[in-house]
Order: C-alpha cells, then structure tokens, then sequence
C-alpha cells in the first residue's frame, strides 16, 4: 500500500525535541507573517485561497482526530444511514463512517497530489538543468524525448502506465509523474537557459567551478522557486487527475479511503444515498478551488520575477 | 511542437513590437517553421510508438501465458506458451520485434485483445465513432461557452460581468467534469426523470456527457482568451487604433479578437489531447459505448494491446491537432506564416 | 506672450492638471496653445509630463487619472468629456502620430487595411485609391504594393509615414505627434517631420530632441516638473533662452570640436512629491536665489522665472 501517502504522526520525542520545536515554531511564526504581509493577502482571491486551503488542511490534519469512528470499521448494522448525530456524514453500503472516510481520504489525496508535485519536479528539475546547462547534443537529445512524451496525451499515457502496472495507489502516482514531468521539465530548461548567462553564475564559472557546483550551488537556488510556482498552479489538475482515475477503479483499491475512490463507490448507491455524493463532491470542491485560487495568486504576485524572465 | 514555444509567448500576449521582425529573421535563417514542424511530425510520432510499445515488456507477467488466460486456457502447457510466444513474435530480440509491431502497426494491425481475441483495430474501431461524437460536441460546448465568457469579461474588465466570469472558471477548474456527470445524472436523470443514466452513444443523447466533458476544457480557455484579449487591448498600437476613433466594441471585435486567436487555437489543440483522457473517465460515468469507456475496462482487465493501440490512436490524434492549431494559427496570424517579403 | 492670435487656436490648453491614481502629479498646471497651421514643440527631459499632457490631449490617459482644467480643441472642451464625444474627435479632428511605428498599426491587418480603419471606425468609406496616393504623397515607393503588406514587413521610417497617413486620413485639424522620431534614424527624422508639417495640420509635437525642435517648430514650450517654464518663438528661446533650465538644457548639447559638456547636476523632482513651495526647479539651479523659494513663479512674457526678469 502507498507508502508515500501514509500518513506521519509519529510524534517526536520530547526530550530531544525542544530545540528543534522552538525552531520549527520560530519557522512557522516567520511563514505567517510572510503570509500575512505578502502578495498573497494583497488580492482577496488570494485571501480566499488561502483561507480554504486552511479549511482543506484543517480537515485533512485534525479531521482524524475529531473523527468518532474508524474508516475502515464495518457496521453493516447500520447501513447507509443519514446524516445524523451518531455519523456526521451518514454512512455508506458498508455501515462505514463518512466522516471518518472523508478525512482519511482528503489527506490521502492531499499528500498523493503532492508527491505526485515533488516526483514530477524532481525528474524535470534533473531533465531541464542538465539540457540548459549541457546545450548542444544532450540538450538536444533530451528535448526530443520530452517532445516525444509531451506528444502523448497526459492522461492517455497515464492510463497506459496503470494498464501496464496495474491498478493501485502506488502505481497510480507513479503513472502520473511518468506523465507529467515533461511539460516541467521544458519549464526547467527555459528557466536554466535564462540564469545560465547571468554575470553571477559566469563569475562563478570563471572562478573555477565545475558543472555539477554550478547546476547545485548556483542555477537550482535561481531555478527552484520559479518550479515552485508551477508547481502550485498544477495542485488543482493534479488533485482532479488523480480523483477522477482513482475514480475509475484504477488507483486506491478497496477499502482504502480515497476521495475519487469514494466518489466512484458513492456511484451506485446515490439514489438512496444523496450525502455520499455531498461530501466527497464538497471536499473535492473546496481542495481544488483553494489550489486553484493559491495558484493564481502565487502565479499573480511573481508574475514579473518569474514568468517574464523565462522568455525574455 | 518545439516551435509552439517559439510562436506563442507564455500567456498569449503579443510579443514587444518591434520584437516581432527580429524573431522571424531568426526563424527563417533556420529554415521556414513550417516546413520545420512537419518534418518533426514523423520523428515525434515514431518515437512515441517506441515509447508506448516499450511499456509492454515492462508489465510483470507473461504476455503469452495472459493471452492464452484471455482466451480461455487458464492452464497452459509449456508447448501452448512457446507457440503463443513465437506468434506473438516474443521469441526474437526487442529491435525485431519493435520492427515488426510497426512494419504491422502500418498495415492497420496493432495486435488482437488479450480479452476477445478479436483484433484491437476492429475493436477500437466500432467504438470510435460514439467517442468521437462525443469528443467533437465537448469542444464545440466549450468554445461556446468560453469565447463569449472572455469577450464579455475583457469587455467589462475589472467590473461584475468580469467577476462573475472569474467565478464560473474557478468553478470550471475546481469541479472535475465526472462530478459534475455525476450531479448531472443524480438532479436530471433520477429526480428530473430526463434522459437516462446508460446512454446509446447517438448525436441525441451527447449533450450530457459532453457538456460535462466540455465543463473540464472551457475554464483554461476563457481564462486564456480573456488574458489575450485584455494584452491586445492594452498593447501600445490599440491605443494608436483608439486615437484613429476606433470605439471600444470594434477594437475587441475587430482588433484585439483576431490578435488573440492564435494561443486559444493552441489551448484547443492541448484540450484535443486531453480528450481522450477526459472522455476515458466521462464515458465509464455515463456508460457512453465509446473507444474511452472500453479502454478503462481494458486497463483493469491489463488487456495490453488494447491499451498500446489506444495510446498510439490518441497519441496521432494529437499531434494532428496541434499541427492543424499551427496551421490555422499561422492562417489567422500571417506573422506566424514567415512571409517576409523584404520590407519597403 | 507670443502666440497665436486670439480665437484662432486648434488647441487651446488652460490650467491643466493631471494626477495618475499612484498619485503622481505629472502635469500641475499648464497652459498652452496651438494655432492653425502651426508647429508647437513642448519639449523637456523624460519625466517633465509632456507625454502626459499629450495624452490628455488624446483621452488615452490610464484609468483613474484626475484631469483638471480646460484643453479646448476646435472650439470643444474636451476635459469630461464622454467616450462618445471623445470617439467623435479622434481621427476627425485630432490625429495621433506614436513614438513606435511598429506600435501603430494592428499586427494582423495590412497596412493599407490599418489606414482604411480611420474611415471604417466612422462608418465610412475610404475614398478610391485614396490610400496609395496618400502614401505615395509621404514618399512611401511602390505604394500600391506597399500598402497590401503588413507592418512587420516595413522599415521604420516607412512605417512612420504610413502612421502619418493613417493620423491624417480625415483631415484632422491638429495632429499630436508624441516623438514621432526618436525611433528613426536622424536624416529620416527630418523628413518625417517635414512631412507632417507638410499636411497642414496643426501640430503639437512632443520631443526631447532641442535641435529637432528648432528645425521644425514655430514655437517651443519648455516643460520642467509638469510646467511650461518658457514659451517663445523657436529661433529665439533655442538660441537666446532666458530660463535657467532651457539654458542648462541647450549647454548640456554635445557640439563638434568642444569638450563634452557638463551636465546638469541633480535629479529633476519626482511627480509624486507633494504641491511645490517655491520654483520646482530652484535646488538645481545656478541662478537661484532666495525668492525663489516662496512662490511657483508665475510666467511673463514667456518665461516663469524671478531672475531672468
């Protein structure tokens, strides 16, 4: 089972921790306040944003620990109950808890979106700094592969990967950074190609340094926060791509709690059962519009540092 | 498609004037684009086949013994296999059979179904039809409802009608089309009693799944369209048109639409790829008897050659649209065609 | 004041203020006009609000700039004025001549077709075979030909004058023509200036070029810190000026066989400093003295300085 999307409550231990909380703390009082004081709060899209990906966080983090039941317990004693007191959210065919399921699910999804992100840039980060930095035959070689593979629709090759693998979590995730690190990895390179010639980076170069310094030390600090912002624009489609193959039967597989999983068993019982399509449908709504809205306003506040420099 | 990048600047905005000149000079001492980008057609396509087909050996098990599984011998003796396998031609090495995949691939055989033992072509053959009416009125829903949303919205930019179109994207973007299916099914279907929930696959059942699938597509266009027209509108020879009299309806209409056409073809083309992805999951939704449909079915059942055929057939569906997108956008944007008799 | 004779006035500019909504006050009161027929040259360094007054000429000020004042044209006060009426006098009335030929015309549209636009806008018809011939008349060869090409195909200098047939087309009574040179190489500036004299128009033309301005100007009107500081006739205030800043401005010209002239010290004032005490222009100047600082001077006989009186 996906290794990737468990989730990490270990708790640390305490005595040893207090250093390193304090620090984590002091990080996270520096983020807020960059929160607060930056362009993201400056447009109430942005504000928005944020403020719903605080709700999709909230649930996916706290909802566990709300949650008055397990999301795997079965109670076919109470099967495909409303809404109620007892079951926040109903239950399904199963008798299990929606409301449990949902968050389980929300984080699942939420941490799968993301390694699907970090997989996919980390390919393309390697990709894209070696064909800009490299020029001539390699560049050239590794921009036709990436032709190659942008050539196939997304989602078709994804589905081929899964066909190939078969279905599950796992090699669901992989599937989709398999079909999405090109299109990341043309972004790198052109970011590349546009920090390679600053006077800093050839300084640096005359001063000595070897390639792999300079790709390390130099273009990936240029590099890498620009990807960032990509990235982030990608959150929503990543979610959604991965809700709707999960959907179709192809990723998390029975009884794991997943949001498109929920969705698609949600599929045969919603004459009966309306609220299982409620709120999964709301959740997914809410996770995308927030990553969506962040995006945009990431994208909006860096728009002249990082997209204009790219094609200059 | 390297020249995509070249053509269109990120966003769609017209590139600095005067930039415009210098950047076909540059392309013309490399040869026309045009002609460029048809000769990179058959390299891109051939090497996507290379791709696609090497997947195959990749899969864990044997596609010998799971065809023989497919058709009905659960049980298969060694001889069975090694027949199986000097059929399916496992024997040789991977360069003669990636040789022979294509040398059969170009005569219209791209294997038999693990499942049906029926060609794959002939298979994915009676199904396209439905995929591609369905296909063709999601893009025709989407455009019209994207166009008219960017022209209103640049038109009233920073005022309500401009929100309101923000609004409806965002929605676009955060609401996958299969909830919507899903939605649509539950409020038209079962309480409207409107329609039905397995659908034939004719002209008169599609707005349904096509309109969802059309829900996917529109957002990244109006949003795109809308950015387009707002820089034409902003450019520094709108305002010499404003100050000829130009009013304001005819410098959208006129001016800065035909301007903007080029990234939103581009945005079509992308969307004619996503498709096929889009239409896998919409079609098991609505049980639409499309190529999307069986290929999901075929993906849990790993029935490999239908899924390789599936990916290829998508995969020149795609790359035709996006030279058909270069085409009409060197059509519609002559600075794009690399015509530059020398100047007076 | 030299100026042209009361009542016949193209452009008639009193007491103009622009602010932009960053707050920057670009033009603060400025006064200015232009006769039939005539060539007036506001010039100044980048910075001084004379684009800015150009395009309040124009209506093309961003949204959100504050207009205050009169800029009368043709007799029709045009500050406040609704986007109908505005559109009524763009093109019939005033034409627009832009810095960028190659920003002048849609990218898409050939360049006769761009011209043709002039008349279209309007709901007319440009008149038969109109358009060659007014760009042969600008010296445009092969003008047939020419015009069925798009803009990315000309050079720029040709492309100036098609931007001038296109300003033109309707006989407009002014043409504001905002550096409509400082792309071009300097032989096809002459001969594009001489060429938009040379429709009769009248002209407000907006340059930084001193020496352009005395070649072919009637008169000049020095803008500093979003004022007129001296106005006069070309020869005259480009020869003998009588402001500080148009005398600082005239020595900082490179000539042949002198050593490279000083230039002037200091950074002109930001726009978006607040209501100006005394002469804007005081702390860079030589000729300062103590009165200076206690009023804006207000202009005579052209020139808005206490010690050149």
């Amino acid at each position: 089972m996906p290794k990737a999307a468990a989730p990490d409550t270990t708790p640390p231990a305490p005595g040893r921790a207090t250093p390193a909380l304090r620090h984590t703390a002091a990080s996270l009082r520096r983020a807020a306040a960059a929160l607060r004081h930056g362009p993201l709060m400056a447009s109430a899209l942005g504000r928005t944003g944020l403020g719903l990906a605080g709700l999709a966080l909230l649930f996916a983090v706290l909802g566990p620990v709300v949650a008055t039941h397990q999301p795997d317990t079965v109670d076919l004693g109470a099967k495909l109950h409303a809404p109620d007191g007892e079951h926040w959210f109903g239950t399904d065919q199963f008798g299990r808890d929606q409301f449990a399921r949902l968050t389980a699910g929300a984080r699942r999804s939420l941490l799968a979106a993301f390694t699907v992100l970090a997989g996919s840039c980390t390919v393309s980060l390697v990709v894209g700094v070696v064909a800009g930095l490299a020029r001539g035959f390699a560049d050239a070689v590794l921009m036709r592969v990436v032709d190659i593979v942008l050539a196939i629709p997304s989602l078709v090759l994804a589905l081929a990967v899964v066909g190939v693998l078969g279905p599950g979590f796992g090699n669901l995730l992989l599937a989709l950074v398999i079909s999405s690190w090109a299109a990341n990895a043309r972004i790198v390179r052109a970011f590349t190609l546009a920090v390679r010639d600053r006077p800093y980076i050839a300084a640096a170069r005359l001063g000595g340094a070897g390639p792999a310094r300079i790709a390390v030390g130099h273009v990936l600090p240029a590099v890498v926060p620009r990807l960032l912002v990509v990235a982030t624009l990608q959150l929503g489609g990543t979610i959604v791509s991965l809700a709707g193959l999960s959907f179709l039967g192809l990723g998390a597989q029975p009884p794991t709690a997943e949001l498109g999983a929920m969705l698609g068993d949600a599929r045969a019982f919603v004459t009966v059962a309306p609220w299982l399509l409620a709120a999964p449908t709301t959740v997914v709504l809410v996770v995308t519009a927030a990553a969506t809205l962040v995006g945009d306003a990431v994208r909006d506040a860096t728009h002249h540092s990082a997209v204009e420099e790219v094609h200059p | 498609m390297t020249s995509r990048a070249a053509t269109a600047a990120p966003g769609g905005g017209p590139a600095a004037p005067g930039a415009v000149p210098r950047a076909l000079r540059s392309a013309r001492a490399a040869g026309h684009p045009i002609a460029r980008r048809l000769l990179s057609v058959p390299v891109t396509v051939a090497g996507a086949a290379l791709l696609i087909w090497a997947l195959l050996p990749l899969a864990p098990g044997d596609p010998a013994r799971m065809t023989l599984t497919a058709q009905g011998v659960p049980e298969p003796t060694p001889d069975q296999l090694a027949a199986t396998r000097a059929e399916l031609g496992l024997d040789r090495a991977p360069a003669e059979q990636f040789g022979h995949w294509v040398v059969r691939a170009l005569h219209g055989d791209l294997g038999t179904s693990y499942q049906s033992g029926r060609p794959v072509l002939t298979e994915l053959g009676e199904r396209l039809p439905a995929t591609l009416r369905l296909g063709s009125a999601a893009l025709l829903f989407a455009l019209a409802i994207a166009v008219p949303l960017a022209l209103v919205a640049a038109a009233f930019r920073r005022r309500w009608p401009d929100t309101l179109a923000r609004a409806l994207a965002l929605l676009g973007a955060a609401l996958p089309g299969f909830v919507v299916g899903l939605i649509l099914i539950q409020l038209v279907v079962v309480q409207g009693g409107f329609g039905s929930v397995v659908l034939d696959g004719t002209w008169a059942a599609v707005w349904m799944p096509a309109l969802c699938l059309a829900f996917g597509m529109f957002d990244v266009w109006s949003r795109l369209l809308r950015g387009a027209l707002v820089d034409a509108m902003d450019s520094g020879w709108a305002a010499s048109v404003i100050a000829r009299g130009t009013g304001s309806r005819r410098l959208l209409l006129r001016h800065a639409l035909p301007n903007a056409l080029p990234p939103l073809i581009h945005a079509v083309a992308v969307s004619a790829g996503a498709l096929w992805g889009g239409a896998a999951i919409l079609e098991t939704v609505f049980t639409w008897p499309g190529a999307g449909s069986y290929v999901v079915s075929s993906v849990k059942a790993r029935d490999l050659p239908v899924i390789q055929a599936f990916a290829v057939l998508a995969t020149l569906a795609y790359v035709a649209a996006s030279l058909l997108a270069d085409l009409l956008a060197a059509l519609v944007d002559p600075r794009l065609r690399g015509d530059c008799a020398k100047g007076v | 004041m030299s100026g042209p004779r009361a009542g016949t006035a193209e452009l008639d500019v009193g007491g103009l203020r622009v602010t932009y909504r960053n707050g920057a006050a670009a033009v603060r009161g400025v006064d200015l006009a232009v006769g039939a027929g005539e060539v007036l040259g506001l010039v100044g360094e980048s910075g001084s609000g004379k684009s800015t007054v150009a395009r309040a000429v124009l209506g093309l000020l961003p949204r959100g700039a504050a207009v205050t004042g009169n800029i009368r044209v043709g007799g029709r006060e045009l500050v406040g004025a609704d986007p109908r009426a505005w559109r009524a006098v763009r093109g019939d009335v005033i034409g627009y001549v832009g810095q960028d030929p190659f920003a002048a015309f849609d990218p898409r549209l050939k360049v006769g077709a761009s011209i043709a636009e002039a008349w279209r806008a309007k709901g007319r018809t440009p008149p038969a075979g109109a358009i060659p011939e007014r760009l042969a008349a600008l010296g445009v060869p092969d003008a047939d030909a020419a015009a069925r090409r798009r803009p990315h195909t000309w050079s720029g200098g040709m492309l100036q004058r098609a931007a001038i047939a296109a300003a033109t087309a309707l006989a407009p009574t002014l043409v504001v023509a905002d550096e409509p040179t400082s792309a071009l190489d300097a032989g096809l500036a002459d001969a594009t200036l001489a060429h938009l004299r040379a429709t009769g128009a009248a002209v407000l033309l907006i340059t930084h070029d001193l020496r352009l301005a005395a070649r072919h100007t009637d008169r000049v009107a020095v803008m500093y810190a979003g004022r007129i500081v001296e106005t006069g006739d070309s020869g005259e205030a480009l020869s003998r000026p009588r402001h500080p800043y148009t005398q600082a401005l005239l020595a900082a010209l490179p000539r042949p066989g002198h050593p490279l002239p000083e230039p002037l010290p200091g950074e002109p004032p930001s726009p978006r400093r607040g209501a100006d005490a005394g002469c804007p222009f005081a702390p860079r100047c030589r000729r300062v003295r103590a009165e200076c600082s206690d009023d804006v001077p207000a202009p005579i006989d052209g020139v808005a300085c206490v010690a050149a009186r």
